[in-house]
């Protein structure tokens, strides 16, 4: 009787033991698995961010084209971009687009006819840890010549 | 004897009724393990992302990708009589008559777009096919100036009507 009883916990103990090591193994997997997962949403939002402050500057009206007063979309006027460049490293003004504008990096690039860049704005963030950047196509309008150039729009955003 | 058969019968009763609930304790314990299990299972398949799936963010910025490739392209000047690609385009389809140095505005226009998607979106890693087509008969014919990186199997599609002196131009823009 008492070795039949020693068998029975001996059993019971096997049972918790396989139980406990495939608790530890659901676990490991399980934490693995969402680490993954925070990574891929920290990176998700870097990207959503990107986007958003790509399109708020295609839209802001200090670069913004106009043909007979009506606003063009997705379109950045040459002349206005120039003006509007001095207008943001002003030290009196930076304050205003740090608001807006954050710690990026903005810059434009003409691919077609005309080749040149542009850095619009420029704020590093101090020991950023990551950054992400998100390039769409842009018109760059010189409403001298009345050319429209194939452009790009590079954003960099620091987190 | 008569009560001894009775107690015999009694105990053997009495046994048949402890294994018997003993193998439906066990029943239900395996019945418990496989129900965990079964959450489990289907606790993780509901974790793991289904093949192929992308975040809103990602479609969302492809289809900013898309629209203004296609809609910056169209008004791009061309160093060819400073005309637009739309002007192009829609010369093309009416017979090409302008011509751009030694080539026709067709063969012109496939070469240019070519240099400038391959500078934006190649360079992005994302495949495209881009085409012109022009109405005939009530249905959209290709002119035979298809740019592309690869042939989609599944895509996004953006395209653009352009109105000619003829007939309607198509401009058509597919992210694979």
């Amino acid at each position: 009787m008492n070795k039949k009883a020693q068998l029975k916990m001996v059993e019971n103990i096997g049972v918790l033991v396989i139980f406990l090591v495939l608790i530890v193994i659901v676990i490991i997997f399980f934490m693995a698995f969402q680490s993954g997962s925070i990574e891929e949403q920290v990176s998700e939002f870097k990207t959503r961010n990107a986007v958003q402050l790509a399109t708020k500057i295609a839209l802001l009206p200090e670069f913004q084209c106009r043909r007979n007063n009506v606003l063009e979309d997705h379109c950045i006027d040459i002349l206005r971009m120039n003006s509007a460049r001095l207008i943001m490293s002003d030290t009196a003004n930076e304050d205003y687009y740090f608001r807006i504008l954050g710690y990026s990096t903005i810059k434009t690039q003409s691919i077609y006819p005309e080749m040149f860049g542009v850095t619009l704005y420029n704020k590093v963030k101090p020991l950023f840890s990551n950054n992400d950047t998100f390039s769409i196509p842009i018109s760059i309008y010189d409403p001298i010549n009345k050319i429209y150039n194939y452009g790009i729009l590079e954003v960099n955003v620091y987190g | 004897m008569v009560k001894c058969q009775k107690l015999k019968k009694f105990n053997h009763f009495r046994l048949y009724m402890h294994y018997s609930k003993r193998a439906q304790i066990e029943i239900l314990g395996i019945a418990v393990v496989i129900l965990v299990l079964l959450a489990g299972t289907i606790f993780f398949i509901n974790l793991i992302p289904p093949l192929n799936s992308r975040s809103v963010v990602v479609d969302v910025a492809r289809t900013e990708i898309g629209a203004n490739t296609l809609n910056t392209l169209l008004k791009t000047t061309t160093p060819c009589k400073q005309l637009k690609i739309s002007e192009l385009i829609t010369d093309c389809v009416d017979g090409a008559a302008i011509s751009c140095s030694t080539q026709n505005s067709c063969e012109y226009l496939q070469g240019q777009i070519g240099i400038i998607l391959e500078q934006t979106l190649a360079e992005w890693g994302i495949d495209y096919q881009f085409d012109i087509l022009e109405l005939q008969d009530a249905d959209y014919v290709s002119k035979g100036l298809e740019i592309k990186t690869k042939t989609c199997k599944t895509y996004e599609h953006y395209e653009q009507i352009l109105p000619t002196q003829i007939t309607l131009a198509k401009a058509s823009l597919d992210l694979c």
